[in-house]
């Protein structure tokens, strides 16, 4: 019974999180990738 | 790169940061990778490079790190487990990204005595069977190859999925962040002088848009302050250490080098003074003659990488040991550019360029002009 009473309360929480995960999801992301390869050797120059 | 802003930002590598061998080579790899670590790298894979100093050292070495390592197709031949995890799923904001690693199946490497034998298995057929498993939980699949530039875009062509790849093992420099097959992709020289970057935007799981440059870690880029103190620390500390060594030892090289003169060798300008007091007069106010001085400035004297061209005849019959050992064939000499005393009379015993850049190398010379070198060694009438 008391939860019959805050239904609406509960169908707007359900609501605003299904919408902040959808937003969320839709949300353009930016993401660096920075690379190096065949390291070896690149240290310290003789003089 | 660490020290960069930027929300979602990985660093990585292809393999190949090991020397190649000897006491220098293996200090020298690891400090490598303390370096990478200290650098913020998050995930490699390996190339066959990396297993120079055994199998134990290079899972130890990374053990020390926060530094991800991945290859999904070497597995111990006898249980078929994975030698590394074949892949790591990173989060990046609302997106997912899935790093794996493959290495060549022709790279070879030397099994050392007790190292359980390690195999590698296709790697067309690894990837095709672990890029649906990677999908499900990643929105984007980042590949870390170590196959080379050939292999690498034939698996790009057989094995739909990948998104991103960065290309490693000798594969030249390409300047731009480029999509072939909708593989994005990177090959970034080599010796971590170029810093392939690429951007991504995803929306809804997807890759919506990519841009990207490369890097030249030329002067214009200032030099981090304290991995430069690093740096400089694990020089200076290297070369005392080896200082050291050859001080211990410098009686019984010695002899070895008086044991390994028997045949062709080199004598020391000395000797080639005898009969060109002239030629050797001009030489002595020359760069060669002083070229041991510069590593003794820099604290490199003892460096086993940096001597071979300060003196002559390194690890040769007759030729350099160490300071202690063998003083008297510090600085590039007559022998350096003319060959063995010993060989004298043979012709074609004058230097043209291909002797030069044994020494002036691109990384060592840049501006290196044979022309405009040989104006400034002239010592002869």
């Amino acid at each position: 019974m008391g939860l019959y009473r805050y239904r609406y309360l509960l169908f707007l929480f359900v609501a605003l999180g299904l919408a902040a995960s959808l937003q969320g999801k839709s949300a353009p992301t930016d993401i660096l990738i920075q690379s190096t390869t065949d390291s070896y050797g690149e240290l310290a120059p003789c003089g | 790169m660490g020290s960069l802003k930027f929300p979602n930002h990985f660093v990585v590598d292809a393999g190949d940061y090991f020397g190649l061998a000897g006491e220098q080579d293996s200090l020298k790899s690891g400090f490598m990778v303390e370096a990478m670590d200290r650098l913020g790298y998050d995930v490699v894979t390996i190339g066959e490079r990396d297993f120079n100093f055994g199998q134990q050292y290079l899972l130890d070495t990374f053990k020390k790190t926060k530094i991800d390592m991945v290859c999904a197709n070497i597995v111990y031949a006898d249980t078929k487990k994975p030698f590394l995890k074949p892949y790591v799923i990173r989060k990046a904001g609302n997106a997912r990204i899935a790093f794996f690693g493959l290495m060549g199946p022709q790279l070879k490497w030397r099994t050392r005595p007790g190292e359980r034998t390690l195999e590698i298995l296709d790697a067309v057929e690894t990837a095709k069977k672990l890029i649906p498993e990677m999908r499900k939980k990643a929105d984007v699949i980042v590949l870390l190859s170590h196959l080379g530039l050939t292999d690498g875009q034939k698996l790009t062509l057989e094995a739909p999925g990948i998104d991103v790849m960065v290309f490693g093992h000798m594969v030249g420099l390409s300047k731009q962040v480029v999509s072939t097959q909708n593989v994005i992709n990177v090959r970034g020289g080599e010796r971590g002088q170029y810093i392939p970057q690429i951007h991504l935007v995803v929306v809804d799981g997807k890759i919506d848009s990519f841009d990207g440059d490369v890097v030249t870690l030329d002067d214009k880029i200032p030099a981090d302050e304290v991995m430069g103190r690093l740096v400089d620390t694990f020089s200076d500390d290297l070369n005392r250490k080896f200082a050291q060594k050859n001080a211990d030892a410098a009686g019984q090289a010695a002899a070895t080098t008086q044991a390994n003169a028997a045949g062709d060798h080199f004598l020391g300008e000395k000797n080639c003074r005898r009969c060109h007091e002239s030629e050797y007069q001009m030489y002595t106010k020359q760069a060669h003659a002083h070229a041991f001085a510069t590593l003794e400035n820099n604290q490199r004297d003892a460096t086993p990488e940096c001597l071979p061209c300060h003196v002559v005849g390194m690890n040769q019959p007759g030729g350099f040991i160490s300071k202690p050992s063998t003083p008297e064939l510090v600085n590039v000499q007559c022998e350096n550019c003319h060959g063995m005393g010993t060989k004298h009379p043979e012709p074609g015993s004058i230097a043209g360029p291909d002797v030069c850049i044994t020494c002036h190398t691109h990384d060592q010379s840049p501006n290196f002009n044979y022309d405009e070198a040989v104006a400034k060694i002239v010592h002869w009438e």
